[in-house]
């Protein structure tokens, strides 16, 4: 592919193995960047999206890392920018959902949620952010989600994860604009994914999306992709909706 | 990934002779749409970008037309289907901005604004929508504004008028999601375009940028192209910010 705008990058997605986080991967390795396939212990899923990625031309490697882990991350991080070269895009995907009414939540359930969206956050990019900054260049895009902005029920933890990691994205996107480094969060709505038992069932909201239909992993892919281009360099600080018409966002 | 997404696919930009206008319409030009220029009085100017869209290789026509028409709107919309065979893409981005305390705005001023800023887009909306809901297909995109988003003094007009537009993407979303219609407002920060008179100073309101610089124009159009992509079809009643942070939307 001569069109490859991502050439020379290396980017890193966390809990890459499957779903949106692997369709990200798949994307950003079509535009010709370097994959960090990222999962916390299924080897054999992330092997395959390297074997997928390797198989279209790309590059790509696995790292089996529980972001919850700060040495763990350095070391995935070190690990890439020794294997790939640098470390230039990074998409904070892994997150964990369940479903649990507020009273009967355990601390450990709250605790576990919060680890892995923002304290996973907060270790993956201050780990990478270093060699953005030096290069003066970055893109990190945060996966956020619809329960927040519409208000979901027996969800509190994600919606607190996920309102947080917004804020996240504000702070360091003013934080780092100078450097080159844009952040951004995109957020789904009802997405087609196979999911854990974990996440329970989908929620009914009851509202009538515009578009009628699910949408897909590549769908929330493309947008992630879009704002890690050159040419979204203007980008920065906000939240994407991707979600038919679900929410429509606060303007 | 295909070279030219939107092969086969025919856009009205409105206001495309120049600045952020000319630039949407030679991306989409380049990624394969067939180009309806339009301007209101000159000719030379839209002409000069059809040919340009032609010297890469494209396909364009000019319609020279006052959107402020209902007439002239639809005249515009009918020249597409008449000149390529269909409308798949229109994007409103025909627009005044004048600077006035909202205590001198004059009467004829207040609708000289509403005519271009909202009640146009409606008459090409009212023309166009028809025709995509024949096809089962349609993108439309606003062009917004920060001025709504911020504090802003002296354009109560323009304000009402780019949020007026806002609600009318929102609303054609809602109504048309059924038949594969998507609409989005993008809403560009501080730009470097060339500044019409009227537009007066750059309205800075005290208001810092996390990214300094102006944004360019081809980044604001990069945004619109994605969303008419195919890809973008989950996207759906969304205000898209490219303003360099300036503006972090409302969540």
């Amino acid at each position: 592919m001569s069109d490859q705008k991502l050439a020379g990058k290396v980017a890193l997605v966390t809990g890459s193995a499957r779903n949106i986080g692997r369709a990200i991967a798949h994307q950003l390795a079509d535009e010709g960047a370097s994959i960090v396939v990222n999962a916390v212990s299924d080897q054999d899923a992330a092997d395959t999206v390297v074997s997928e990625i390797k198989a279209k031309g790309g590059n790509a490697i696995a790292c089996l890392t529980n972001v919850t882990d700060v040495d763990a991350v350095n070391a995935m991080v070190a690990r890439a920018k020794d294997e790939l070269g640098g470390m230039d895009i990074l998409v904070l995907n892994a997150s964990s959902r369940g479903q649990v009414p507020f009273l009967e939540m355990t601390h450990a359930q709250w605790r576990n949620v919060l680890d892995i969206t923002l304290d996973g956050a907060f270790f993956c990019a201050q780990a990478c952010l270093p060699s953005m900054k030096e290069a003066g260049w970055g893109r990190i895009v945060t996966l956020g989600g619809i329960s927040w902005h519409v208000g979901t029920s027996t969800r509190v933890h994600n919606l607190v994860s996920k309102s947080g990691l917004a804020g996240f994205t504000r702070g360091l996107a003013v934080e780092f604009a100078a450097d080159g480094v844009t952040v951004n969060c995109v957020s789904p709505g009802f997405i087609d994914t196979v999911r854990p038992a974990s996440a329970g069932v989908r929620p009914d909201h009851k509202i009538n999306a515009p578009i009628d239909r699910m949408g897909t992993s590549d769908e929330i892919a493309s947008m992630v992709r879009h704002l890690c281009l050159p040419e979204s360099a203007y980008v920065t600080g906000q939240i994407m909706h991707v979600n038919g018409g679900l929410y429509l966002g606060g303007s | 990934m295909s070279e030219t997404p939107l092969k086969g696919q025919v856009a009205v930009i409105t206001g495309s002779a120049r600045n952020i206008g000319r630039e949407i319409a030679l991306q989409l030009a380049r990624e394969g749409a067939a180009i309806v220029v339009n301007g209101r009085s000159d000719k030379a100017a839209a002409q000069s970008v059809a040919r340009e869209i032609r010297s890469i290789g494209g396909q364009s026509t000019v319609c020279m037309a006052d959107v402020t028409e209902p007439e002239a709107a639809a005249h515009l919309m009918t020249t597409a289907k008449n000149t390529f065979g269909r409308l798949d893409i229109l994007v409103c981005n025909a627009a005044i901005r004048r600077q006035q305390p909202f205590v001198d705005i004059p009467i004829e001023e207040w609708h000289e604004v509403m005519n271009v800023d909202l009640n146009a887009p409606f008459y090409c909306l009212k023309a166009a929508i028809p025709m995509m809901i024949e096809q089962k297909y349609g993108r439309v995109v606003t062009i917004g504004g920060s001025t709504l988003h911020l504090l802003t003094p002296n354009r109560a007009h323009v304000t009402a008028a780019k949020m007026g537009l806002l609600g009318l993407t929102r609303a054609i979303a809602i109504e048309h999601g059924e038949f594969n219609i998507t609409a989005n407002c993008v809403a560009p920060g501080h730009i470097e375009t060339v500044r019409g008179a009227s537009a007066g100073n750059r309205s800075t309101g005290g208001i810092e940028r996390p990214i300094e610089r102006l944004g360019s124009m081809a980044e604001v159009a990069s945004m619109v192209t994605h969303l008419c992509k195919p890809e973008g079809a989950y996207v759906t009643g969304q205000c898209l910010h490219v303003n360099g942070g300036m503006y972090m939307g409302g969540a």
